[in-house]
């Protein structure tokens, strides 16, 4: 089980590791809305505060819109691409 | 939501300015980084090519989604079905879905024509208006491969086109009942006020991607699922049925279609001076249009957000086909049975019309200009699964005395 800590919605839950963030809130709603849940609208772009190297590596379609959307911020992704392995904590950008 | 809008310090990035036109740098990268990989992108070409060597009997003996996406889903009918009658159930909401999901591309196909028309002679969406062209001829390459497959499907399964629905035009599209085909000019007035401020107001243009957005997103929540479908049975080395793949493709390429709605929708209209009472009255007046095509559940085919109202009699030939081989009473009976009491399809209908509800609130906080109708999604938000009832037993009654006159 991972802990994931969902910090605007000041909610935490605990589920299996290995599932995308996608399905995770879809089962746990939250405030972040998923738009194109495929990455290419950046409707879901957060900041993972704690626990970066737990979420699976940035895809190659995530890459083009961070670089426009967050360039200098490492620690942005677009939650529709990211499967949990670890614990994490994680908030909307805007 | 990210602001987008990171307004260049002195003088716009590109494109020839009109008054009052101030381009967000950031938006016009995203509007190049969505139309370079939509071009690069082959997906509506895999549907195309599926469509074209579409063969029902080569797909029938698999489910196309899961299985909670069937008509008629959780009803009497349903519980007593065969497991063939239950697959070919699980193909005929594919069918209907679809169906419904036409009104929107050809809506889309017209509207986004129109916006361009709008944004166009302002200088700098050159990009924007070509990715709306890419789209245009998307909607309609996903318009020819849903008839196809659908009525290859009606046609197997039923003998003959009863769920199919004439090819609607842009104004009955937008309507509540678009099955039911143009109705009087006054009724249509809405909608073509509406059509006509897309055309020359950037503003209302821009928030025709509210509208747009708002139909994506409810899709998005089924389609989805849909699109899950397919890659576990990919991952699972399992037979992909046709429909499933194009359902899945349909979905990828729809990310472009949100991608474009939600710059446009969210960030776009910042570039363009304040709009006027017209125009604020105008755009609303859409949003509230498209409100209204989303206010109901339907218990026959769990996932759409129209009323049952078209479906009765619909089903009702349909339990005549040899699939059910049911006589005149039989059916009637079982019409009743399906459309008038609760069962478990209304609330699958009431999940995820509340998961649409849900997204598309979200969709709108960040949204200017809007009525509070409009923001709360007040219309959109009536849908409930004891009304749903109510309404379609004042619609069978209705049928029923169709068949006794």
């Amino acid at each position: 089980m991972v802990t994931i800590q969902f910090e605007d919605d000041q909610k935490t839950v605990e589920v299996e590791a290995n599932q995308t963030l996608t399905d995770i809130c879809d089962e746990h709603p939250i405030s972040l809305l998923f738009g194109c849940r495929d990455g290419a609208c950046g409707t879901c772009l957060i900041e993972v505060t704690f626990g970066i190297e737990n979420i699976s590596p940035v895809t190659d379609i995530e890459r083009d819109m961070l670089d426009v959307m967050a360039e200098d911020n490492p620690l942005a992704r677009l939650a529709c691409q990211c499967t949990v392995l670890g614990d994490i904590s994680v908030r909307t950008l805007k | 939501m990210l602001d987008t809008h990171e307004i260049a310090a002195k003088k716009p990035s590109t494109g020839t300015l009109s008054d009052g036109i101030v381009h967000g740098k950031k938006n016009l990268k995203l509007i190049e980084v969505n139309y370079k990989r939509n071009v690069s992108s082959n997906f509506t070409e895999r549907m195309v090519e599926l469509q074209n060597s579409f063969s029902y009997a080569d797909h029938s003996d698999h489910f196309w989604v899961q299985p909670e996406f069937s008509l008629l889903y959780g009803s009497p009918v349903y519980t007593a079905a065969s497991e063939a009658q239950k697959k070919a159930l699980n193909h005929l909401y594919w069918v209907c879905f679809y169906n419904y999901s036409i009104g929107g591309e050809v809506t889309t196909m017209v509207y986004n024509q129109l916006t361009c028309g709008a944004f166009y002679p302002l200088g700098g969406y050159e990009t924007l208006c070509r990715e709306l062209d890419v789209e245009t001829s998307q909607e309609r390459a996903h318009v020819e491969a849903f008839r196809t497959i659908g009525q290859q499907t009606e046609m197997a399964l039923l003998g003959d086109l009863i769920f199919d629905r004439p090819m609607p035009n842009y104004v009955e599209a937008a309507l509540i009942h678009p099955q039911k085909g143009a109705r009087s000019f006054i009724r249509n007035s809405p909608a073509q006020f509406y059509a006509v401020q897309v055309g020359v107001s950037p503003f209302v243009a821009s928030q025709y991607y509210t509208v747009r957005g708002l139909r994506n997103i409810q899709l998005k929540v089924k389609e989805y699922r849909h699109s899950q479908y397919c890659q576990e049975l990919e991952k699972a080395g399992a037979f992909v049925p046709a429909p499933t793949a194009v359902s899945h493709f349909h979905y990828l390429d729809e990310a472009f279609h949100t991608a474009t709605s939600q710059l446009i929708s969210h960030d776009l209209y910042k570039d363009f001076k304040k709009p006027s009472a017209m125009e604020i009255f105008a755009s609303n007046v859409g949003i509230f249009g498209v409100q209204r095509t989303m206010q109901t559940l339907s218990g026959a085919v769990p996932g759409i957000f129209t009323d049952d109202s078209n479906y009765i009699p619909l089903v009702y030939r349909m339990l005549q086909t040899p699939l059910f081989g049911m006589d005149r009473r039989e059916a009637l009976q079982a019409v009743r049975q399906c459309f008038c009491a609760e069962h478990e399809g209304f609330h699958v209908a009431a999940r995820y019309h509340e998961k649409a509800l849900s997204d598309n609130r979200k969709y709108m906080e960040e949204v200017d200009y809007l009525w509070p109708i409009n923001r709360e999604l007040r219309i959109m938000a009536k849908a409930h699964l004891s009304t749903a009832i109510k309404s379609n037993i004042q619609s069978f009654k209705r049928f029923e005395q169709t068949l006794s006159v």
